[in-house]
């Protein structure tokens, strides 16, 4: 139970990570449009849940200052508060500090005395709102937020109550088989507040025919909670199989009482009484329901005294309940509940199962990789057959399976919409973010950790690639700066790129300060390019001195590292007083690839199949043991490596070597392999913090016989060629 | 785990240690019954009442039926914390008459009558 407790809270937290940032956007979209209502709805939900949520768990602090804000937001939502900036200001500040309290709600430890303090003084911001508004005694009074009811078909009124109607029969084997209602019961509290709870005791039969180990107890409880009706069903799981539960929600039609009194065993009467009684349905809803269940009674002849309306003459016996009658309860409340909870569509899972299903995924593959060698080895026809079909569907699957992993970068890109704006009040430029993509998938790991980089590299885009408004007029460009988010898929990768249309970088401060942090020669002929990607030097970025100097490069080594981490390459163009892009190139996944197998000497590599783009024979000419060097292919200078010396292989080199064409970031070369055995599916393992340093592989994976591979890093392996052979040239 | 149904000019005192879960229900209903039977009106002293589960809340609420039914007395003199808390939470002290029937007030139990 203990654990379940938990896992609310944690529930709590991711879900109210999402209605904060609901709220965020709808403070953003409300800036520009004040007066949009449904807005301003969306905005008081997401308040009103989270406050709820809170208080059934217990956070009380959460609770309280959720609940200062809620009467502000119901006030903007009864139009009398006007939206200003001022209020929106105080708003964004208030969700900052939701924010962080539900972060401490993991945590035992409380609340952090700082919080409060901050707490307190937001708290004396919103009342100074909520005084201001004309009759402004709300600040202190305890408003009672009206939820919305729940829409549901026009037919038929609605019960006022906002409590949720749960009614137990336990079935007779209950007790033997150890399910104490108690229990049960007595976690309720931990979801809501029971505001009434009766105990049925009339199926209880005379002393000498009572079994006193069987259960005759039944309730009927009213239930004050904000959690979904799957929570509540789910407090009864063990029990449901031997135990008639119904639950009502809040704002039930009148029909489903009208069905429930049905369903259950006892006399009307006696239910009435204490439907009333426990605050789910008013008397005069009561003679509403009973009058309806007679109309019932007259449809199917059931009821001997259907045509008088006095309760008291109606029994409803165990046998009499119309199984038609649940079925159709059970219906409705299947599609009032499909109104409710939006969560039918999607599902939440731990993303620690998905890594789990991954992973077996990953097994999967290699064991059906050797699977399909032996069947090739043995040349037995349909084991041969039914292991590519085996082979084909493993390949789907493992398709699916990332895709699931897969995640919209959108989400990503639209927090920065908050860091933007608040950044360009503190630092006094006026900036549109402009974003693109925002649809482009790519793993959810790499999303999570793409975050930090480009945080930094938007943060430097508004800070320091962007001039003052005076500085933009004079070299006549719009005084609103513009920074653009854009992502896009590119050859098996994707593409994320961070633009402003600022000053662009210096490449002569660039140089210098290279050149005396050592990190380029003097009078070192450098490519454009070459010199802007100095800055993700670690040595470059010595603060405030480069902010000085060059105006970039803080912490860029940093991004670069993160960037690295992910088996992605990060560079920037840039055109003095026009702009500067940074792109970043990621790989779409870090786990399974398809791959292209070659061999380099007596042991097998994998290239990443996006990569390569062609396989030509070497021609003869080329046969010598050089190192590098170039060929023409088809009109074109293709540079090509040499792997067994890359590798530093000793074998001599086979009758026929071959060129494995290929392409990353614009640039084409050829690595020169012994063999090629074609396509694998690549389940990539990581080589350890060891090898880690070792330029030009990636990572490891094991083959259907066994052997280890090594993967192929061609963006690294590129560019120490690159470098080695800009060196040469000096 | 004793219990004891003595005769003392006036109602027989039925008291109830240990446990009172589904393990002695049989038994416990006996004793209950049994003490309703003999006598005109029962006590019943919950007061060293360790454990108590669903079924012992039944059982109170069978003999308290029974004394209904046999225009007898029944009611609870006392009771521990933890019978207490379970009787609370099925909201039945009002009906068992153990609303404020905490051990320390075992002998100001009110009388509950037949109807």
């Amino acid at each position: 139970m203990e654990n379940e407790l938990q896992q609310a809270r944690q529930t709590f937290i991711t879900e109210s990570r999402e209605l904060l940032q609901d709220m965020e956007d709808a403070l953003l979209i409300l800036e520009n449009s004040p007066d949009d209502q449904d807005t301003i709805n969306s905005l008081f939900r997401s308040a009103h849940t989270i406050k709820g949520a809170s208080g059934i768990l217990g956070l009380d602090e959460i609770e309280r200052f959720t609940h200062v804000v809620e009467s502000l937001l119901s006030r903007v939502r009864e139009n009398e508060i006007k939206i200003t900036g001022e209020i929106i200001e105080v708003l964004l500040e208030c969700r900052d500090h939701i924010s962080g309290l539900v972060e401490t709600a993991s945590s035992e430890g409380g609340v952090p005395k700082k919080a409060v303090k901050r707490g307190a003084e937001l708290i004396e911001k919103l009342n100074a709102h909520l005084g201001a508004a004309p009759g402004g005694k709300a600040a202190a009074k305890a408003e009672q937020a009206p939820f919305e009811p729940p829409a549901c078909d026009s037919t038929g009124a609605v019960a006022s109550t906002d409590a949720w109607h749960i009614s137990l029969r336990f079935g007779p084997d209950a007790l033997r088989a150890g399910m104490d209602p108690a229990s049960f019961i007595g976690y309720l509290p931990k979801l809501g507040e029971i505001v009434s709870l009766i105990t049925i005791t009339e199926s209880i039969p005379p002393a000498d025919e009572m079994d006193p180990e069987s259960c005759y107890l039944g309730f009927e409880i009213d239930f004050m909670s904000d959690f979904d009706k799957k929570s509540i069903e789910d407090v009864f799981e063990f029990v449901r199989e031997d135990c008639d539960i119904y639950i009502l929600p809040p704002h039930s039609r009148i029909q489903s009482y009208v069905e429930l009194i049905e369903a259950l065993p006892e006399d009307v009467v006696l239910l009435g009484e204490i439907l009333i009684r426990g605050g789910a349905l008013t008397h005069t809803e009561l003679q509403e329901a009973l009058a309806l269940q007679n109309a019932h009674a007259v449809k199917d002849g059931a009821a001997d005294g259907a045509q008088t309306l006095r309760i008291g003459e109606i029994m409803v016996g165990q046998g009499m309940v119309h199984p038609e009658v649940v079925d159709a309860a059970l219906e409705k409340q299947k599609k009032t509940q499909v109104v409710r909870s939006r969560e039918s569509n999607t599902i939440r899972i731990d993303a620690g199962k998905l890594d789990d299903l991954v992973d077996l995924v990953g097994e999967l593959v290699i064991s059906t990789a050797a699977i399909g060698q032996h069947a090739q080895r043995i040349e037995d026809a349909p084991l041969t057959e039914s292991s590519s079909i085996m082979m084909r569907l493993v390949e789907e699957l493992r398709d699916s399976t990332m895709k699931a992993r897969m995640v919209p970068i959108g989400d990503t890109f639209s927090r920065f919409n908050r860091m933007v704006r608040d950044m360009s009040r503190d630092i006094g430029k006026e900036i549109d973010l402009v974003i693109s993509g925002g649809e482009t998938e790519l793993d959810k790991t790499v999303v999570e950790r793409i975050n930090d980089p480009l945080i930094h590299l938007v943060r430097n885009a508004a800070d320091h690639g962007l001039e003052d408004p005076e500085v933009r007029r004079v070299k006549g460009k719009p005084e609103r700066g513009k920074i653009r988010l854009n992502a896009l898929h590119d050859a098996g990768c994707i593409v994320i790129e961070v633009s402003d249309d600022g000053k662009g970088l210096n490449r002569e401060r660039i140089l210098e300060k290279a050149v005396s942090a050592g990190l380029a020669a003097p009078g070192q002929p450098l490519s454009d390019r070459e010199i802007y990607n100095l800055v993700f030097e670690p040595g470059f970025s010595t603060a405030e001195k480069v902010t000085k100097l060059s105006g970039r490069g803080v912490g860029m080594d940093v991004v670069r590292k993160n960037i690295e981490s992910l088996r992605g390459t990060v560079e920037i163009e840039s055109r003095e007083g026009e702009g500067t892009t940074v792109r970043i190139r990621l790989p779409l996944t870090l786990a399974i690839i398809d791959g292209f197998m070659v061999g380099i000497g007596d042991s097998c590599y994998v290239i990443p199949l996006d990569m390569v783009v062609e396989c030509v024979e070497l021609p003869a000419s080329e046969k010598r043991d050089k190192k590098q060097s170039c060929i023409n292919l088809r009109g074109e200078a293709l540079p090509y490596i040499r792997m067994s010396h890359f590798f530093n292989k000793q074998a001599s080199p086979g009758r026929f070597e071959n060129i494995v064409i290929v392409q990353y970031a614009g640039h084409k070369v050829g690595l020169v392999v012994d063999e090629l055995f074609g396509e694998v599916q690549t389940v990539i393992k990581s080589l350890g913090k060891v090898y880690r340093d070792v330029r030009g592989i990636s990572g490891a994976t094991i083959l259907g016989n066994g052997k280890v591979a090594l993967i192929i890093d061609v963006p690294r392996l590129i560019q120490s060629v690159e470098s080695e052979i800009s060196a040469v040239a000096v | 785990m004793k219990k004891a149904a003595k005769k003392i000019n006036g109602p027989a005192r039925v008291a109830i240690e240990g446990e009172m879960n589904i393990y002695r229900a049989a038994e416990l209903k006996k004793t209950l019954i049994d003490g309703l039977e003999a006598s005109p009106a029962i006590d019943v002293d919950l007061s060293e009442v360790e454990e108590m589960d669903t079924s012992g809340i039944q059982l109170l609420v069978l003999a308290r039926m029974e004394a209904a039914r046999l225009k007898k007395q029944m009611k609870i003199t006392a009771a521990s914390s933890a019978a207490c808390t379970l009787i609370e939470l099925y909201n039945m002290g009002e009906f068992l008459g153990a609303a404020a029937a905490k051990t320390d007030e075992s002998s100001t139990g009110e009388t509950l009558h037949g109807e």
